[in-house]
């Protein structure tokens, strides 16, 4: 397998009223080409920082980041970010969100309708095209994030929290519409939760970070296939079991 | 500008005959080098003698200050009769005690460079005035004798700083107005010059009063008249110092004080001549303004009693 | 999943009657008093013409086609100065508002300068752009500047920090950053200080009409004024008000359709 994004010794710290806060340092970090990789960890352990170095939003003091074969110098749009709080563009419709990426980097117009169609049509919002964020509910607007994310084609998305502000059903609703997305497409994610049985539920892959400067607890694979029953097994309980013991649970 | 609006506000929220106290009165005077003998009744005690105890209280133009007279915030009160025969066709009531002063103070202003050399040259000319002052009837009236129409000019409203200003600046050809503000214009340009329009008008410097108060207080009228005759005794006598009280109260040069002093014939009388004058620039402002207002009857305007008691050869119908 | 319940057309317009006629309602009633109060005697009708004599007076003045005429030239000065200020006022706010140098720069010459209420810079106007139209557009331009340069420039400093990640992790860097997330981010704010400056436009044209002009409503009521027509004044200020009024409404539907994703335009 291929690397799709990899982060080797990278070190990162931010101004704050009481001086630079570390926030991360000597950080390693591997994610394979159509690999799931899921980051758990307490609030405000770098989690966020780690993405926004991913997408080339910040840069590294030390250390190097790469993406397939390339270092990373800024953004990109092979690495989409999906925010928390879905970040839309309030003046666009959901279907001007959505082709906001192709419309800037230039692909014709029948084409952008096209994929646009289809995107909207995968996260099922076809029928809500021409409504703008405010008259959405808010797992809409996250559905409308994902297809935002994914209407450049990334060959990697970064995922930022993004259902942690839905009830639980919508929630359960939304990771099983990442995983029909991903089946379809095989991008690899990195996604970033505190919430252990979404990153059982998802991720091929989980690694638990520290407090401040992160480092990498804990590091296990998930048994595929992701099937719901499978959350109840014996070896995903145990799984559970660690992860909770390495956030200090 | 302000004063103006807030004089208008007084207007409208005293309402008229907001009595004052008795006996203390409020002169409303005009910052105008015509209203000589007031400013030397008031300056000399003339009015004290009388037993009135008046306050004077400037207004930067007769206007402003019959504003005043009657927003009920004055009782006496001295400005040219053209801004009285306006207030008349509106409705607005006063009396007329006498006139102080006559003059020619209503010039026209013209720049060197204007090309204007009698009146007959302001066609085409841009030309500020103030609407409804007797230097804007002086200005109609010229254009009649003269064959234009208003049409004919570009007129723009202005008060006479700003016309200053403009004018100076050669924003405008010429000015209608009326002294010290020639004066003022003449010293900042001057190569300007004073067009004549020959004998076509004379203003007259009125002192008036609010017949309501006057009906409630009708002593009041012969003690005024009395001390505005002690103050033209004085000024016979008392040429210099009348000229330094004439100067304090405008904060003017005394230089000015008498360059300007011989434009004004200075006597308390009231005459026919008065009433003609009113009712000839009262047609006119019907006319103007496409009134259908009927013209009043400026006679009724004029309470003769005081001064016909104190001196009936001043008296004169 | 279904949008999120939306008042519906019906209610919506039936509740939009009511506002109008509880509006149209408090109006009435206050022109009753007026006229009441006008005809009372307890001031004199030539200084507090009750609303009848008013509208008689504004009837002669549409007759005459001088309510026309004011009105046409004070509209023109208004839409020139409005135009002018908001262009300027725009530039200027995401000038100050994007780049730092230029509000380091800038702001505190601006602060400064429009702390002038814009009545006293009217015979500076006078010299510097002379008497005819210019200065008077001028004043309505500057009026409507502060207004808009402010609201610009604080929606500018505030673009949430997430649309510009996004977009940046979409492709949009430079100009077409700019252009694509800034300047949306900042309309409401542009509009908003227009809407501010809509009334501050029509004061300043007052004050630029009381001085060295021979046509418009302000110089209508001036001019009536210096003739004591008190009931042609009062039609002069009801023809500004209806003027004003008839502008922000225009105003307020053209926003709608401006930014029709905001949850109040108006």
């Amino acid at each position: 397998m291929s690397v799709s994004l990899r982060m080797d010794g990278v070190r990162f710290s931010y101004p704050s009223a009481e001086g630079d806060v570390l926030a991360l340092d000597r950080f390693d970090l591997t994610v394979e080409a159509g690999e799931v990789v899921c980051v758990l960890g307490p609030s405000g352990c770098g989690k966020s920082t780690l993405l926004a170095l991913a997408a080339g939003l910040l840069s590294p003091e030390q250390g190097a980041i790469v993406a397939g074969e390339r270092p990373v110098e800024g953004p990109g749009v092979e690495r989409a970010l999906v925010f928390q709080k879905h970040a839309l563009f309030p003046w666009e419709t959901v279907r001007g969100n959505v082709e906001f990426g192709p419309r800037v980097g230039g692909v014709g117009e029948a084409e952008r309708r096209k994929r646009a169609d289809e995107l909207l049509s995968a996260v099922g919002l076809s029928e809500l095209d021409g409504q703008y964020p405010r008259q959405l509910s808010e797992g809409q607007r996250q559905r409308v994030g994902l297809a935002r994310a994914l209407a450049n084609e990334p060959k990697v998305l970064l995922m930022d929290e993004p259902f942690a502000s839905l009830d639980a059903l919508t929630r359960r609703q939304m990771q099983a519409l990442l995983v029909s997305v991903w089946q379809a497409r095989r991008q690899s994610i990195l996604f970033v939760t505190h919430d252990v049985d979404e990153a059982l539920a998802l991720g091929d892959r989980f690694v638990v970070l520290s407090a401040r400067p992160a480092k990498i607890l804990l590091e296990r694979r998930v048994a595929r296939p992701r099937d719901p029953e499978a959350l109840y097994s014996p070896e995903t309980r145990a799984l559970r079991e660690e992860a909770l013991r390495a956030l200090g649970a | 500008m302000r004063s103006m609006i807030l004089s208008l506000f007084a207007a409208l929220l005293s309402g008229p005959a907001a009595a004052a106290e008795p006996m203390k009165i409020v002169y409303a005077l005009p910052m105008a080098n015509s209203a000589v003998l007031p400013f030397v009744a008031v300056d000399k005690g003339f009015f004290k003698d009388e037993g009135l105890d008046v306050e004077a209280r400037m207004f930067s133009s007769g206007r402003e200050g019959l504003q005043a007279l009657f927003a009920g915030q004055a009782q006496l009160q001295t400005v040219s009769e053209t801004p009285l025969v306006h207030a008349a066709i509106q409705g607005n009531r006063f009396v007329t005690i006498a006139t102080v002063a006559r003059s020619r103070e209503t010039k026209l202003l013209a720049r060197k460079d204007s090309g204007i050399k009698t009146p007959a040259d302001l066609a085409g000319k841009r030309v500020a005035t103030l609407p409804g002052t007797n230097s804007d009837y002086y200005m109609y009236k010229l254009l009649a004798a003269h064959g234009l129409k208003p049409e004919q000019l570009k007129i723009a409203n202005m008060p006479p700083p700003e016309m200053i200003v403009a004018f100076s600046k050669g924003d405008i050809d010429a000015l209608f107005a009326w002294e010290p503000h020639i004066h003022f214009a003449l010293k900042k340009m001057p190569e300007a010059r004073v067009i004549e329009g020959g004998d076509l008008y004379h203003g007259y410097t009125t002192v008036n009063m609010d017949p309501e108060f006057l009906k409630k207080n009708p002593e009041v009228a012969p003690k005024a008249v009395r001390a505005l005759l002690k103050a033209e005794a004085y000024l016979k006598t008392h040429e210099e110092e009348s000229r330094k009280i004439v100067a304090a109260r405008l904060k003017m040069d005394p230089g000015v004080v008498d360059s300007l002093w011989k434009e004004y014939v200075y006597g308390v009388e009231l005459d026919k001549g008065l009433v003609a004058e009113m009712t000839e620039i009262g047609t006119w402002a019907l006319s103007l303004n496409k009134s259908d207002k009927a013209l009043p009857n400026f006679r009724e305007f004029l309470h003769e009693s005081a001064l016909r008691a104190e001196r009936p050869k001043s008296v004169a119908f | 999943m279904s949008p999120r319940s939306e008042p519906s057309g019906r209610n919506r317009s039936r509740s939009d009657l009511r506002d109008w006629a509880v509006g149209a309602a408090s109006v009435a009633a206050a022109l009753c008093a007026w006229e009441l109060l006008g005809r009372s005697g307890v001031y004199p009708p030539h200084l507090f013409p009750p609303p009848s004599a008013v509208a008689r007076e504004l009837k002669s003045l549409a007759a005459s086609g001088d309510l026309l005429r004011d009105t046409v030239a004070s509209a023109r000065r208004w839409s020139l100065g409005l135009a002018l200020g908001a262009a300027l006022g725009t530039l200027m706010g995401l000038l100050t508002g994007v780049l730092l140098p230029a509000r380091r720069v800038v702001s505190p010459l601006m602060n400064l300068t429009r702390a002038i209420p814009f009545i006293v810079l009217l015979p500076l106007a006078m010299l510097w752009f002379g008497l005819g139209e210019a200065s008077k557009i001028a004043i309505v331009a500057w009026g409507v500047f502060c207004p808009v340069w402010l609201s610009t420039e604080s929606a500018a400093l505030a673009v949430e920090k997430e649309y510009v990640w996004a977009a940046r992790t979409l492709g949009a860097e430079g100009w077409r950053l700019w252009r694509e997330v800034h300047w949306p981010c900042c309309l409401p704010g542009v509009v908003t200080g227009l809407r501010l400056a809509v009334s501050t436009a029509t004061f300043a044209l007052a004050a630029a009409e009381m001085s060295g002009a021979f046509d418009g409503l302000a110089y209508r009521i001036f001019y009536s004024y210096q003739m004591f027509q008190t009931e042609r004044m009062m039609a002069g200020v009801v023809a500004l008000g209806a003027l004003a009024f008839a502008v922000d409404r225009l105003f307020v539907a053209a926003s709608r359709r401006v930014l029709p994703w905001r949850e109040e335009a108006a």
